[in-house]
């Protein structure tokens, strides 16, 4: 049930052996080598990971695109370290939080991990202060005042990291003002939305990309190039999970927030604390840098050896080092308690303050309108729950799997069944912390008018916890002939079905027409090392996703080309919106629910939520006429 | 789905056995472990007998071994004559209508070392030479009802069936009506009503009726509750729990080979016969010891070869005898002139691909592990039973073709209460505790077992024989848990052996210590003295393995009623109410 380390290592080296091996593919077409070998050239000539060459546009443009970023949080900072300058400018952020402004230039300095993801623009771009970098990037509050100047500040596109409840209203706002859009997952908060989103690209002729990164990740292309080439045989279950530790008092959906903004909140003065601690170490650091620095006079006056002046500038360059990193920490810790000086204004940006109470009116929990804003992934009206935010990517995965195995002709999901409960949580929150679903995907063969075919279905399971981390996250896709399983978007492993102690090798079968994945002694090194060269720079994909995006702004002016879209297009991400939010509503309400094909079409007005929530709505792009 | 190094997974078992040791103390009140397993080997039951008798409170032996019929020898039917303790059971009959069991029930499965090691045959377990000698001491029939007609001139009181599914009911009902005692396989019944009507009939009867959950008599599962009683796992949450085999059109353990003579234009009807003259060959080229080896595979095929007669027709009716026994032939047709025929003896010899005679994969494998499940989840309720909210389920065929009413797919999942639940409040609602299962085909990838999680720990299960309790950091620096030896019981050898043993034993997965356990309950008969599956249990097991199946064919979610899981409530989610008194309830 769980892996050994050997097994790991095994499965690894399969899977390189599986990608890079020179067998030819079904009917005896060009090999995976020959292609990989060729990115291999290409990321040698770029440095990096060639996403172009993968994916299909050129490695630099002639001009980057001028953006905005809409959203300069958690994800948004994420978003901005992610770009390649050559591709993009960002010109212009918004965001009401002083907090995520600070870290738009500054980055993420909470750990080593954080900076990595979160650098900043200021080190993006080479700019040396937050006032140089105030020169080329204009700064709003809320979003709207962005897309009112974007004219006036030469914006051509938008990124959009805000709460899930405003990327329709953002992005259509956007769209009508010219502007192509680059929003967060999920595309919209519920299936109206993404339909009005899907309409107005359409009717304004501009790109809509949605950040389901997973299709920019080549790790994942290559994974369903196996898949395609039938290594795996007959593909008949996918089980998909994201395990996480959280629990009550330390959840990284309810983070800390400043003392003022809500006095009576069980993490209150968290911050506070931080502040004054950091503040101690920043003047220790300072006091044993001046301590230092007053030993080097002595010694200088008292002529030590060479050797004692390199120990005492040693100490004295780490003190600095020190300070510094003590001193950015503080500064980002003081712009995070800063956040209070929006705790009137909240409710002027339109969030909301609340009582949650038990059927008999005793209240059970206050929440302030600023705690809707910095905490707005657990409540109903601002977002989506663990099937938004987590379960969309894996399903979006899993998408992508069946649709492989159908040759890649894109396959929707013909029933979900599910269930959610709230065990660890108090009602400090409308969301759940545990969801779990069950799909089926139509099989290559079934057809619902034939008793047998219609047994013809692969089943996706998945599920979503907090309080125990046990297993992480990842996709373990199960065929008849081998295990393919991808975790944490960073590694994948392949076995030939249950032998997970085997090497494996794959050859041309003359009988089957296509690759086999044998048991084999030796595994197949010299693939391997072609495989895992490939791959070395594999990423999770935010940064082709951004890249493609912009080429397709440049090539593709008015979006009317069909060959030249981002991957993630508007019917994409509505097909994983569909899924996600029909599976919240399936298991809020447990239920087992039939999709629809109608659901998943942007130009029919049917709509799941009409169907299973009783509402009668139709998509209405008017609604965003202010 | 993790990467724990060698000393992790160590450690992991490690800890299991450290908790059941005692080491780790229970909150206030609770038994210590250790000193209850000291306590029980210094009061020399272990020394007496096996680790099952003192483990789950029985007595190690009893004045006279209780005589059993077995009725059904097959593949599980061997298994629990394997697993008999003589000194708690005499079998005295047989009953099996296919030439080829009541082969095995003798001399054992030599297929494979591990077969034979699960099914030695009754030659090699009580010690009998010939199979002449044998017959001297145990009365063989072919269909179940004339070993139950001849029970008291044979001196039966109590009957083992492992018969397909759809004949528990009639002959668990029958036996107990001819004053028999029972311990049937799991599932208990084919469906809620006749699960109902067993149930029923043992207390009428005042017979005991045990089920063959296993799980129940399987000491690492009771440590695994015992730990989680013990709150060492914190809050209980979440239970994923999986059954994945590799089995593949052509080498399907539920779908054994026929004899050539079924179905002559099968590709696959020689299959028995090929292999019979091959090993033929072998046999006369062995010399020494391999001739007797040979000798006794090819007499076992040559047995499975004689299942033949039950597809030959009889008399005036001509009917087939598979037929006169209550097996039937049906053409299955599709759409597309596709057609698939399939004869009486195909539905006995394959009986779990059929929904007649078997219930699917949720019967056959779910139901264990569901039955772990709500022990689990009952040990987070301080051992009280909590009864399922509500399962939904999905299940589909894409690895198998026409030849099976089976899924080779099924998915489900299961809610039950937490602690706190309470549907009339908005907070108390969402107290739940879900359980994910899986049982697939087609890929064995990560076999079988179940996981724990807990907001302190991970327990996982696996293959009945594999325990590990993975600490979350906060736990394991909260509690100092100290190095200690494994069960020091274990030096006088007792049945089961202590979660991390040494590989060369097997961990008993528990099927001994339940017959044990049965007999010791018919000799010393009191209200006290129930088997741990008892008809309540086991219907609460059966109850939820079928209501799975039901929604996966109403394809809706089913909320589970209270008074399905009470006997003498005559409400069953099939709305079919119990009747005791229907036709194949007589002989």
């Amino acid at each position: 049930m769980h892996l050994k380390p050997e097994d790991l290592a095994v499965g690894k080296e399969n899977f390189f052996a599986a990608i890079g091996s020179d067998a030819k593919g079904p009917g005896g077409s060009a090999s995976q080598r020959e292609f990989l070998t060729a990115r291999i050239q290409d990321g040698l000539e770029v440095g990096g990971l060639p996403g172009h060459a993968y994916f299909g546009y050129e490695a630099t443009l002639a001009e980057p695109v001028r953006i905005g970023v809409l959203g300069t949080g958690d994800q948004g900072s994420v978003q901005i370290g992610a770009i390649n300058p050559a591709f993009v400018q960002v010109k212009a952020i918004a965001d009401v939080r002083p907090y995520n402004q600070h870290r738009a230039f500054h980055g993420d300095v909470y750990s080593e991990a954080a900076a990595q993801v979160r650098p900043g623009l200021m080190k993006k771009y080479g700019w040396a202060t937050e006032e140089e970098a105030r020169k080329n990037v204009k700064v709003y509050g809320p979003y709207e005042e962005l897309l009112a100047n974007a004219k006036d500040d030469g914006l051509e596109a938008v990124i959009i990291a805000l709460p899930l409840h405003l990327h329709a209203p953002a992005a259509i706002a956007a769209m009508k003002a010219g502007l192509h859009v680059l929003t967060e997952k999920l595309m919209g908060h519920s299936v109206r939305e993404c339909k009005e989103m899907a309409r107005a690209a359409k009717q304004f002729g501009k790109h809509l990309a949605t950040g389901h990164q997973r299709h920019y990740n080549i790790l994942y292309s290559n994974s369903v190039d196996l898949i395609r080439r039938g290594v795996l045989g007959d593909l008949h279950y996918i089980r998909a999970q994201w395990h996480r530790g959280n629990l009550p008092g330390n959840d990284s959906w309810r983070m800390p927030m400043p003392r003022n903004a809500k006095p009576s909140d069980d993490l209150a003065g968290r911050l506070e604390n931080e502040l004054a601690s950091w503040q101690r170490r920043l003047e220790d650091a300072e006091k044993s840098k001046k301590k230092a620095e007053m030993e080097q006079v002595a010694a200088v006056a008292a002529q030590k050896k060479q050797a004692e002046m390199d120990r005492l500038a040693a100490v004295v360059a780490q003190k600095q080092a020190e300070m510094e990193q003590w001193a950015q920490m503080v500064a980002q810790k003081t712009a995070q308690i800063a956040d209070k000086a929006i705790a009137e204004a909240a409710a002027k940006y339109g969030y909301i303050e609340r009582s949650i109470r038990d059927p008999r009116g005793k209240v059970l929990y206050e929440r302030p309108a600023i705690e809707e804003l910095l905490r707005w992934r657990l409540w109903d009206r601002t977002g989506g729950g663990l099937m938004a935010e987590l379960g969309s990517h894996q399903l979006d995965a899993a998408s992508i799997f069946v649709a492989a195995a159908h040759g890649g002709d894109k396959q929707y999901p013909l029933s979900v069944a599910a269930a959610s409960g709230r065990p660890l949580f108090p009602p400090d929150r409308d969301v759940d912390d545990h969801v779990y679903c069950l799909f089926e995907f139509p099989s290559p063969g079934y057809d619902p008018k034939d008793p047998l075919a219609e047994l013809n279905r692969v089943g996706v399971q998945y599920a979503s916890i907090n309080g125990n981390g046990y297993g992480g996250y990842g996709e373990t896709v199960f065929g008849t002939e081998g295990t393919l399983q991808l975790m944490t978007e960073k590694e994948c492993m392949l076995w030939r079905t249950a032998a997970t102690g085997s090497k494996t090798k794959v050859v041309f079968s003359r009988k089957k027409g296509g690759p086999v994945l044998q048991l084999d002694d030796d595994g197949d090194w010299e693939s391997a090392a072609v495989g895992k060269m490939a791959t070395k720079y594999a990423d999770r994909g935010y940064q082709q996703q951004i890249e493609h995006w912009a080429w397709c702004i440049r090539q593709n002016p008015d979006a009317s080309d069909p060959e030249v879209q981002p991957r993630c297009h508007p019917k994409v991400a509505l097909g994983d919106a569909v899924i996600a939010l029909t599976t919240n509503k399936a298991a809020e309400e447990g239920m087992r629910v039939d999709f629809k094909k109608e659901w998943f079409d942007p130009d029919h007005d049917a709509l799941p939520e009409n169907e299973l929530l009783g509402e009668d709505v139709k998509p209405d792009l008017s609604r965003y006429a202010s | 789905m993790m990467d724990l190094s060698p000393e992790q997974r160590e450690a992991g078992k490690r800890d299991f056995v450290d908790a059941i040791n005692g080491v780790i103390h229970g909150p206030a009140g609770t038994v210590n472990r250790r000193d209850f397993i000291k306590e029980s080997a210094a009061a020399g039951a272990v020394a007496v007998g096996g680790m099952g008798a003192f483990y789950f409170g029985y007595g190690a032996s009893v004045a006279n071994p209780v005589r059993v019929g077995v009725i059904g020898t097959g593949d599980e039917g061997n298994v629990l004559i394997g697993a008999i303790n003589p000194d708690y059971m005499e079998v005295k009959a047989i009953a099996d209508i296919r030439p080829y069991s009541i082969h095995r029930a003798f001399h054992g499965d030599v297929y494979s070392a591990a077969a034979l090691e699960a099914r030695p045959g009754m030659l090699t377990h009580f010690g009998w030479k010939t199979e002449e000698e044998a017959r001297k001491h145990v009365k063989v029939y072919g269909p179940w009802q004339d070993l139950i007609r001849n029970a008291r001139r044979d001196g039966l009181e109590a009957v083992i069936i492992a018969l397909p599914l759809h004949l528990h009911a009639p002959a668990a009902i029958c036996a107990m009506r001819a004053g028999l005692h029972v311990l049937t396989e799991k599932l208990m019944g084919h469906s809620v009503h006749e699960c109902k009507e067993m149930a029923r009939v043992a207390k009428e009867t005042r017979k005991y009726l045990a089920t063959g959950h296993q799980r129940h008599y399987s000491i690492l599962y009771d440590n695994a509750v015992d730990q989680i009683k013990r709150g060492l796992l914190g809050d209980l949450h979440y239970i994923r729990a999986q059954w994945h085999r590799g089995n593949m059109p052509g080498t399907d353990s539920w779908q054994q080979p026929l004899p050539p003579q079924v179905k002559p234009e099968d590709p696959d009807a020689k299959q028995l016969a090929n292999q019979l003259r091959s090993w033929r060959a072998r046999l006369d080229a062995a010399r020494g010891r391999e001739i007797d080896e040979w000798r006794r595979k090819v007499a076992q095929l040559e047995a499975q070869l004689a299942d033949k007669i039950l597809h030959e027709q009889k008399g005036e009716s001509g009917k087939r005898l598979a037929e006169e026994y209550g097996y039937r032939a049906e053409q299955f047709e599709f759409p597309g002139g596709r057609t698939y025929e399939r004869p009486a003896i195909e539905e006995l010899i394959r009986w779990r691909l059929w929904e007649r005679t078997g219930g699917g994969l949720m019967a056959e494998l779910g139901s264990h592990q569901l039955d772990a499940a709500s022990i689990f989840v009952a040990a987070a309720h301080g051992g009280e039973k909590q009864l399922p909210l509500n399962v939904v389920a999905a299940g589909n065929r894409p690895i198998f073709g026409p030849d099976r009413e089976a899924d080779d797919h099924v998915y489900c999942i299961i809610e039950f209460p937490a602690p706190g639940y309470d549907p009339d409040d908005k907070v108390g609602r969402r107290k739940k505790i879900g359980m994910q299962y899986a049982s697939i085909n087609g890929n064995g990838f990560e076999g079988y077992g179940e996981i724990a999680f807990g907001t302190d720990g991970t327990l996982i299960l696996e293959r009945e024989q594999d325990a590990m309790l993975l600490q979350s950091a906060a736990r394991a620096s909260r509690m100092a848990v100290q190095a200690a030896p494994s069960l020091d019981t274990q030096a006088s050898g007792p049945v089961q052996q202590a979660a991390d043993g040494g590989p060369s034993v097997a961990v008993s997965r528990g099927y001994r210590e339940q017959g044990e356990h049965w007999a010791w309950c018919i000799r010393n008969p009191s209200p006290q003295n129930q088997p741990r599956c008892h008809p309540k249990v086991a219907l609460g097991d059966a109850v939820i393995a079928l209501t799975t199946n039901l929604a996966i064919h109403q394809k809706e979610r089913i909320e589970f009623d209270p008074a399905w899981f009470d006997p003498e409530d005559d409400t069953t989610p099939e709305g079919i109410a119990p009747d005791t008194t229907r036709d194949s309830y007589t002989l």
